[in-house]
């Protein structure tokens, strides 16, 4: 019985990479890509719309903006201020609202990402900024319930928007991320106690407690873990936990074999997140079992399956897993980039690689590339698919039309890309007579497909739809 | 005494092989974004993880000769991650005149990490008893 559970495991896992004969398509599952930007959440309105209509052109459906909490709440707390009221009016909308309009007027649907408390919310004993930045000191968990609460009621699809009542509501929006890359000292504090990690365990409280606002504003909301960074150091009192220590501390699950620790208030939360940034390749690997990177997912899938399995994580149900952050910088416009031609390929690989685990969403930081800061390219990200005044690079038409050919054991070539719409499409390669038709793949309503060629040698090849082509990607 | 040798060879080899190794321990960066240091992977080592010590007495460890001044400097244009580098050198490189381990490489980490110190320790006493062994039974001591 197991044996043949086994097979028809194998033989459904063949199909979802397109095992099939040559041109032979599956319906695949869908990637959703998502862009984030300063520019998108800003608050120059002009900057705004003239960035979220280029997002819009590069065929994001996910636009992730920042909800920086001290922004937004009052600098003091107010006599009678009511944190969970979306219409306090110590609270500063104007901005966040103007993003989730321009986003949602395209078609973009909006991640909300919680982060930086302000000084009021903040926790006990609180040691200098030197060792703290602002907002990062033991965000009390109350405090971010009832912001997470106003947030998601704001954005629930009922809220009356005040600058235009006649208008109707503001939109809705489905998703919202508690925190973000809370593994490091720049975005949470105190990591640990001595050498007890405490960061896990106060982060769950976060977490639950906006679970509780956000779904209490609006039930058929999705809240994500906040992203953790790919590499930690691994050793107690460390400035950055490593992603893998992190996930098992916070689904009370210990060492490699996960074994189910006490746990009386289980994590809740709908999608799983990680940033997998990669200081290499798409497809290579994390160098330490305890860092994820790109290909390297499974190490949390692993945990949060088994946390699913022992009520660890809550509710019950698998948990999607997206990936919230990824990118590299280019040359030009940074010196120490990679080429612009390699970062298109990067990115169109990394898509291919996330969703080969089974990622769902991906995120591309960023949008523009930025202005060089006074430490000149290496402190600020150029890893923009524009450059900074708007023209596209390379990896606009990868992040728009990605496509891959990944040579496989047996020679065989897989195809995968995401098409512009669903439907037929054609995968080309190029010849001493121009180029050729290789493979006629469909793509699902997901707009992805996959299928498997034999084709040797080397060439470039290519996708087309319609009048829409990828780039070239060229297969050794 | 030729097993004997031969025995102390190996155990010389094999208490070496760690540091030489922990010698090329090195940190990497994105491309682009070395100043960027919360996205830095550092290599594990044979010893265990540790921390980068970026303070002053690492630093001054830095200019004792385990690196060339203009090697460190190089180093140090590179931001955090360079001056991790840096001190990572300075700190796995042996102390003139002692055939130990630094105390800087002392592996702290809640789960579960390397042998840390314990690992030539290990070596060490599995070598004695190897060696008691062979004395014994050229004693007469132990029978089969």
């Amino acid at each position: 019985m197991r044996r043949a559970a086994l097979v028809l495991v194998l033989v459904l896992a063949g199909l979802a990479l397109g095992g099939g004969p040559a041109g032979a398509t599956a319906t695949p599952r869908g990637l959703e890509l998502g862009v984030t930007d300063p520019a998108l959440s800003g608050t120059d309105p002009a900057l705004r719309e003239e960035w979220m209509a280029r997002a819009a052109s590069a065929r994001a459906n996910i636009a992730l903006l920042g909800v920086n909490w001290a922004r937004i709440a009052p600098a003091h707390r107010p006599a009678g201020f009511d944190a969970a009221d979306p219409g306090d009016p110590a609270y500063r909308w104007e901005a966040l609202d103007g993003a989730v309009r321009a986003a949602v007027a395209r078609g973009i649907r909006p991640l909300l990402s919680i982060d930086v408390a302000p000084t009021w919310a903040e926790g006990p004993n609180r040691p200098s900024l030197a060792l703290a930045p602002a907002g990062t000191w033991l965000p009390q968990p109350a405090e971010l319930g009832a912001f997470a609460r106003a947030l998601a009621a704001r954005y629930s699809g009922g809220f009356v928007d005040p600058a235009d009542p006649g208008a109707g509501a503001l939109p809705r929006v489905r998703y919202f991320q508690v925190w973000g890359e809370e593994n490091l000292s720049v975005h949470l504090n105190p990591l640990w106690e001595g050498r007890r990690l405490v960061a896990p365990r106060h982060y769950r409280e976060m977490l639950n407690a906006a679970y509780a606002g956000i779904h209490g504003a609006d039930p058929a909301a999705r809240v994500l873990v906040g992203g953790l960074s790919p590499y930690g150091d691994a050793f107690a009192g460390g400035n950055r936990i490593p992603p893998v220590w992190f996930w098992r501390s916070l689904l009370c699950l210990r060492g490699p074999k996960l074994r189910p620790l006490n746990c009386p208030e289980p994590a809740h939360f709908d999608v799983a997140a990680h940033n997998p940034i990669n200081v290499s390749g798409p497809s290579s690997s994390a160098l330490s079992p305890l860092d994820v990177s790109t290909p390297d997912i499974g190490r949390l899938t692993a945990i949060v399956r088994r946390a699913v399995a022992t009520h660890r994580a809550l509710p019950a149900g698998p948990k999607p897993f997206w990936a919230t952050e990824i990118w590299w910088d280019s040359r030009p416009p940074d010196p120490e980039g990679v080429p612009l031609s390699r970062q298109a390929r990067f990115l169109a690989k990394s898509l291919f690689e996330l969703w080969r685990q089974g990622v769902s969403a991906v995120v591309w930081w960023y949008l523009r590339d930025q202005a060089p800061g006074a430490a000149g390219f290496a402190a600020t990200q150029q890893s923009g698919i524009f450059f900074r005044e708007g023209r596209p690079k390379p990896a606009y038409r990868a992040f728009r039309f990605p496509f891959v050919a990944v040579r496989g054991r047996h020679g065989r070539l897989l195809l995968w890309g995401k098409a512009p719409t669903p439907g037929r499409l054609v995968v080309e390669r190029h010849t001493g007579r121009g180029w050729v038709p290789l493979a006629r793949p469909v793509a699902g309503p997901g707009r992805v497909f996959v299928t498997r060629v034999g084709a040797g040698g080397r060439f470039a090849a290519r996708a087309k739809q319609g009048g829409q082509t990828s780039l070239a990607w060229q297969v050794r | 005494m030729g097993k004997i040798t031969t025995l102390a060879l190996l155990l010389a080899l094999v208490l070496a092989a760690p540091q030489s190794a922990v010698a090329a321990a090195r940190v990497l960066a994105p491309p682009g974004n070395a100043e960027a240091d919360q996205y830095y992977e550092t290599v594990p080592s044979p010893t265990g993880p540790r921390a980068p010590d970026t303070t002053k007495k690492a630093r001054d460890a830095v200019r004792d000769g385990a690196l060339s001044e203009a090697a460190e400097q190089g180093l140090r244009h590179r931001g955090p991650a360079g001056l991790a580098l840096a001190t990572a050198v300075a700190q796995t490189a042996l102390p003139e005149g002692h055939g130990a381990l630094s105390p800087a490489l002392a592996v702290s980490a809640p789960e579960e990490q390397g042998l840390g110190d314990l690992f030539p320790l290990i070596l060490v006493a599995a070598a004695a008893a190897a060696v008691a062994f062979t004395l014994a039974r050229r004693r007469g001591l132990v029978t089969r």
